[in-house]
């Protein structure tokens, strides 16, 4: 109980803060951001008691985003991951380390978003973001170099698609104008751990 | 309970949406395979340490992933993270029908000659390297050529001797032996 009302009083003292700010804040209804996050969730790595580790290429994840804004304060809509994955597996091949398998994946996850702006002023506005729930498609390659050797066997289909795609960012800081800023978030999942970008709002119909 | 909860779906979201790997296994040749020269439906006769014939046949022969934990934790594999298979590996079972209690022997080799072997439900002996050096022994009033002898003093004590031509030829432990037949 103390707790609800402790999220309620948050919520009112925030949204006030925000109404507060009508005649100064940035008020875009549509926002477009793409950024580029280290790390995402689609690249970790989850295989207790397994005996072989990749070398692994962690190049990151590339997103695009749009909000639409309900309110000053809150916003919905879709973000569009794409995490391009390189696995490279060694082996003993006659007594040397060598490279047996080649994986190239490519994670797709569309996600819907709830982005709640804490701080709205002229120039800087602190967000946090959650998304749960989003489609997660990889398309998987893999290339074999000692069939006769090792048997490498791909993930099924059903493993490549799922519907837990997701993205918990506690806090994120746009410094910019109206129109156009640039952002920085932490956080964790699709987007990565940690996440630059670029926004760019629509301007409003009068 | 609904910490719990968002844990969990927490815990699911994420190992669902990591990266996804194929499984690789490291195959079994067929020379390796080959080092237990057992087959189905054979029966092998040995003494045990009370002088009693016990008849053993050859019940199971696969070969399939294999992980070490089975060896490890022959009786209680709760206790550590379930190893993922890395390699292929024959196992072949010798059951005795002979002895009420059904005792058993399992051999399974893997890749590179090595040779587990393990009696009777509780005891796992250590695993044989069968590409190291082998001996001329007599067992028996038998002698045999290119065994491999694994023998541990102290407490626990054991010695076994095993032949990729014959198979098991002796194994003798404190107060329990069994002695190949010919």
């Amino acid at each position: 109980m103390k707790k609800t009302l402790f999220v309620f009083c948050l919520i009112a003292f925030f949204s006030g803060t925000a109404f507060a700010q009508l005649d100064t804040v940035r008020s875009n209804k549509n926002e477009f951001s793409i950024g580029y996050g280290h790390m995402p969730a689609s690249s970790f790595r989850f295989r207790p008691g397994c005996m072989v580790y990749p070398e692994t290429d962690n190049i990151g994840a590339f997103y695009v985003t749009y909000t639409r804004r309900l309110s000053k304060v809150i916003g919905i809509g879709l973000t569009f991951c794409y995490d391009p994955i390189h696995l490279d597996y060694y082996g003993t091949v006659n007594g040397n380390n060598t490279l047996i398998c080649k994986v190239r994946e490519n994670s797709f996850s569309l996600i819907p978003h709830l982005k709640i702006n804490w701080l709205n002023t002229k120039y800087v506005n602190l967000y946090s973001k959650v998304g749960y729930m989003g489609f997660h498609q990889t398309t998987y390659k893999q290339k074999e170099y000692y069939p006769d050797i090792y048997e490498v066997n791909a993930p099924s289909q059903d493993e490549l698609f799922d519907l837990w795609a997701f993205q918990v960012t506690p806090i994120g800081v746009e410094v910019g104008t109206k129109r156009c800023a640039g952002f920085i978030q932490c956080g964790i999942g699709m987007e990565g751990i940690i996440s630059i970008g670029f926004r760019y709002g629509l301007k409003d119909k009068e | 309970m609904k910490r719990h909860l968002i844990y969990s779906i927490a815990f699911v979201a994420l190992m669902a949406s990591c990266v996804k790997e194929p499984t690789i296994y490291l195959r079994l040749p067929d020379e390796d395979a080959a080092a237990i020269p057992y087959q189905t439906g054979q029966m092998l006769n040995f003494i045990d340490q009370d002088g009693d014939t016990l008849l053993y046949i050859v019940t199971y022969d696969e070969t399939k992933p294999f992980s070490e934990d089975y060896w490890a934790y022959p009786n209680d594999s709760k206790t550590s993270i379930t190893q993922q298979p890395w390699c292929y590996a024959r196992t072949v079972q010798l059951r005795c029908y002979t002895d009420s209690t059904n005792t058993r022997m399992m051999f399974t080799v893997i890749p590179e000659k090595y040779l587990y072997f393990y009696w009777n439900y509780e005891m796992s002996l250590p695993h044989l390297d069968l590409n190291g050096a082998t001996e001329t022994v007599e067992v028996n009033g038998e002698t045999y050529e290119n065994v491999h002898v694994s023998s541990y003093s102290g407490d626990f004590w054991h010695v076994w001797y095993y032949s990729e031509e014959v198979g098991l030829i002796a194994v003798k432990t404190e107060g329990r032996s069994l002695t190949l037949v010919r």
